[in-house]
């Protein structure tokens, strides 16, 4: 007994620090972690660049890197191989964390680091075939010229890895507790088709073949049209198209399938995924536009691009400046991709909007058995792949996970409930995923080599060589605009995108009918483009980039113009545009919507009798100029009264959004309130009563109304927009303290200035070209990735507030004032 | 108080180039060599808080700050200056219980004349 009163202090202390020394669920390991020698706090001045005072064998020649007071980094290098090599190791220096995450995210191996809670998610990667899609675009870089360029950005980051003690992981490494991994080229395989997912990944072929089921093909096409009623698109009215549609088989007769009613989209799926900032669908979107030469007070082309997506600390982006003799490229690129993504040179620049394809199908498969061996597709039976994927996770055994391969894609679900982040029991309203035994077909998982395009868009000279380079861009499709310093402007919807026949991959298909596959490609000279159109300007903005003139099939889903139109009606009065008056078309935050709808509103509400407060929230906006500033209280007023009318009408019909089906697009309510008044869906069906459209307007106001007046209480400035919706930057790993949130932000969706509560903006850019470059540029957060550095986040209040920063862009180091480092070889 | 500076002078010296818990084994021979149980607890407690005192205090002075004030929030502590007191009384309670292991350790050995 007294053996163990002495003991039992020890045996205690000994826990304690074992303890200590573990992570646990969400704690770091607080003995490592708490540690001022070895833990955060050895982290203090780690992202000072003077870090980056070295030499290094690998170089061939001295290569010059000059930081700007953004913390830019300028690297000149008097070849590829080293300006590449150069890029990996400041990349890496800021951003090594996320590169590797993301890349973890990307290829399903989130489990090995955080343990068995993402072990759904790591299953819904693998078995939707992402590393298989990484493995096949690295085979194509493999065989191509710039595969030494990603060997030297490969070298570069690892050469920073290696340069690491373990006091100088990054922060995210101490608090997660585990290690950095050499990087490869497939990781930066893995990180392009994470963005195309990100871009593509839509799909809506299940819960349009519930409502065809449900509703029938009119309604389907009413509400969900391909080609909605006065829309803007991409490529001008009027466009020529001197070709006609490739002869491709078309099916004999129309295949329905079963939508099962325990289905869940897809979208919900990766939306119900809390682990991290995997990013939903809702919101990603982008701007981008350009003027003529002829129409600009310098006479120099304009070009602005901001990319609307998933925002997070650190940012999605990482700008750069690379030179060298055969290539002078500025911009933004994603870290852990080579060269530039957004940006421009000496002779052109280019932007990026998502293009919206549908290049993701599903194929109902009929298999010969339960052990899915042969499948039935073209009159015979076919064999299956099989691919076994381990996911390691940490702390216990791998997981083994079985996918099957049809020649269209993986069987992403072979039974129920199989990759659901949180189990069973996470299931809103308990609906079910996609039922099993469909086949996804998927742009990303062919062979493709984006590399080479991006690679070949930095040197570009002029627009051959831009139109050249874009042969080789395949998936995630974008509109990418182009302007040069000749004044010339274009715009191209490109990507390697199926010919479809029309309607195809609208709804689930036919899997054993070779009429259902994917046959040709759009021809590159046949895809949709437009260069110096009479109108002195081109702009794109997500919605469909061709009218009906067009000889091609694209896809269901669009958005819908509103940002378009909002975007042209700025550019088109402009005769002698400066690039101040382009560019701050970007923070634009007319609502299309509100311009639209409210007049009608307000009118339909006129015959009601209005108590006070009711006619005062009337008289207010109808003096509103439909803008979503941050000061604004109609804007928050108005978009409640949008939201709740919109609810009213759909509801009785279609449940919930995006639970049983997705509501009709905006762009439809809108038509049905504008142009067809007396639809029956403004008729509440749970009710006896025939309600209008002034009934719902009338109802949905007096609600909003009352609502408002309870808040009123609390002061009319606390109902501005900027205390009702805000923009939160989390980290890219959800820690807390380690994003900034709260932030009052103008703008919301479907506005040119398209901020939300969790995307917006990630990179405003806007340039002057001509010899002289003037560039305008910034994003939501900093250069660097380490939370303790000033450059975290140095650039977030002015991204709220719409400021920008001047961007230098140097023809040598002597050009620019910074610090700067000469690297030599050993 | 010689033996208290003589310690936090070592370790001050050593931790930088070894595992935080190299503190449990100094403070547990510490313990070992100390008169009595109090002796343990309090030599145990300051050395261990003195040991991680200074480099916090450095490192906030030192532009740690910012990263401190993240660092904080993660953890749900309101104020910087409080995660440098957690963390004070984090490694000062490992301290006194290693001490006392250690001065605990001499008694069983001697009782029980292993």
């Amino acid at each position: 007994m007294n053996l163990l009163r002495y003991i039992i202090i020890p045996v205690f202390t000994l826990f304690l620090i074992v303890g200590l020394n573990f992570k646990f669920v969400n704690i770091p390991p607080l003995g490592k972690f708490l540690d001022p020698y070895h833990g955060y706090l050895s982290l203090i001045g780690r992202d000072d660049i003077t870090h980056l005072d070295i030499n290094y064998a690998e170089l061939t020649a001295p290569v010059t890197i000059k930081f700007d007071s953004l913390r830019i980094p300028h690297i000149f290098a008097e070849n590829e191989e080293d300006l590449y090599f150069a890029q990996g190791y400041v990349m890496a220096f800021d951003r090594l964390w996320q590169m590797e995450f993301q890349t973890h995210a990307a290829g399903g191996r989130v489990s090995e680091i955080i343990g068995e809670k993402a072990l759904p998610y790591d299953r819904f990667q693998r078995r939707i075939g992402m590393v298989y899609g990484a493995e096949k675009g690295l085979a194509e870089i493999q065989k191509d010229p710039v595969y030494p360029n990603l060997l030297a950005f490969t070298k570069g980051v690892n050469a920073f890895i290696e340069s690491l003690g373990v006091n100088d992981y990054p922060l995210e490494y101490k608090i997660l507790d585990y290690t950095p991994e050499p990087w490869t080229p497939l990781k930066t395989s893995l990180l392009l088709k994470y963005m195309a997912w990100m871009l593509t990944g839509q799909s809506n072929d299940l819960v349009y073949t519930r409502l065809l089921n449900d509703f029938g093909i009119e309604v389907v096409n009413n509400l969900y049209p391909v080609f909605p009623k006065d829309f803007e698109p991409i490529i001008p009215r009027g466009t020529n198209f001197n070709f006609g549609m490739k002869d491709i088989l078309h099916p004999a007769s129309f295949y329905k399938t079963q939508a099962d009613t325990s289905d869940i989209l897809i979208r919900e799926l990766v939306n119900s995924s809390h682990l991290f900032n995997a990013g939903g669908f809702e919101g990603i979107g982008s701007n981008n536009w350009a003027v003529h030469g002829s129409r600009t007070k310098s006479g120099n082309a304009i070009l602005a691009n901001d990319p609307h997506l998933g925002l997070s600390l650190p940012s999605i982006w990482y700008a750069m400046h690379l030179h060298c003799p055969t290539m002078n490229v500025m911009g933004v690129t994603l870290p852990g991709a080579p060269g530039i993504i957004l940006g421009f040179n000496d002779n052109i620049s280019w932007g990026f909007t998502n293009g919206y394809d549908d290049v993701m199908d599903w194929y109902d498969i009929q298999f010969r058995d339960n052990q899915l061996q042969e499948y039935w597709y073209g009159n015979s039976w076919q064999k299956t792949t099989k691919v076994i994927e381990e996911i390691k996770i940490r702390g216990e055994k791998s997981f083994f996970d079985t996918v099957t391969y049809t020649h269209h894609g993986p069987i992403v679900w072979d039974r129920m409930n199989q990759t659901l982040p949180g189990g069973e029991n996470n299931i809103p309203n308990k609906l079910r995923q996609t039922s099993p035994g469909r086949a996804l077909r998927w742009l990303a998982h062919d062979p493709s080599n984006e590399l080479r395009s991006l690679y070949l868009v930095n040197k570009a000279e002029n627009y051959n060589d831009f139109v050249e380079a874009l042969k080789f861009f395949t998936c995630p499709g974008q509109n990418i605009i182009y302007s040069d310093t000749e004044g010339n402007i274009a715009i191209w919807h490109a990507g390697n995108l199926p010919v479809k026949w029309k309607g195809q991959g609208r709804f689930i298909m036919d899997g054993s009918d070779p009429a259902y596959d994917w046959q040709e490609r759009i021809p590159h000279d046949e895809k949709a483009h437009s260069l110096n159109p009479s109108r002195g300007f081109l702009s794109s903005a997500n919605q469909h980039p061709v009218d009906e003139t067009y000889p091609y099939y694209m896809s269901e889903f669009f958005w819908h113009s509103y940002r378009g139109e909002q975007i042209n009606k700025r550019l088109s009065p402009l005769k002698s545009a400066s690039l101040e008056e382009i560019r701050n078309i970007q923070l634009d935050n007319i609502s299309g919507r509100a311009r639209n709808l409210l007049p009608v509103f307000l009118s339909k509400i006129e015959k009601f009798s209005l108590n006070t407060s009711a006619k005062k929230w009337a008289a207010l906006l109808k003096e509103w100029n439909y803008s979503y500033d941050a000061l604004s209280v109609e804007a928050t007023f108005y978009d409640h009264w949008e939201k709740l009318f919109e609810k009213m009408v759909w509801t009785d019909n279609f449940g919930q959004d995006n639970q049983r089906y997705i509501w009709p697009y905006f762009n439809s309510l809108d038509e049905l309130v504008r142009y067809n008044p007396e639809s029956h869906w403004f008729d509440d069906t749970g009710t006896t009563e025939v309600e209008t459209l002034s009934d719902l307007c009338y109802r949905s106001f007096s609600e909003t109304v009352e609502k408002f007046g309870n808040m009123e209480k609390f002061g009319i400035e606390k109902l501005q927009w900027q205390y009702n919706r805000q923009t939160d930057l989390n980290h890219l790993a959800k820690i807390p303290g380690m994003g900034r949130i709260n932030l009052p932000t103008s703008g919301a969706p479907d506005i040119v200035n398209a901020t939300g509560e969790t995307f917006g903006p990630s990179w405003r850019f806007a340039i002057e070209m001509g010899e002289r470059k003037t560039v305008y540029g910034i994003y939501p957060g900093g250069q660097s990735g380490h939370p303790g550095s000033i450059f975290y986040d140095n650039m977030v209040d002015d991204w709220v507030i719409g400021n920008y920063h001047l961007l230098s862009f140097p023809h040598s180091p002597e050009e620019l004032t910074g610090v700067s480092f000469v690297w030599k070889p050993k | 108080m010689k033996k208290i500076l003589l310690l936090s002078l070592l370790l001050l010296c050593i931790l930088p180039f070894t595992p935080w818990y190299i503190i449990a084994l100094a403070m547990g021979f510490n313990g070992w060599i100390s008169s009595s149980k109090k002796e343990a607890l309090i030599s145990g407690g300051i050395i261990t808080s003195i040991a991680w005192l200074l480099p916090l205090i450095w490192g906030y002075f030192s532009g740690g700050k910012l990263l401190m004030e993240r660092v904080s929030t993660m953890l749900g502590i309101p104020h910087p200056l409080l995660l440098i007191c957690i963390s004070i009384l984090l490694i000062s309670v490992v301290g006194l219980l290693s001490s006392l292991s250690g001065y605990l350790s001499r008694k069983v050995v001697n009782e029980f004349s292993f």
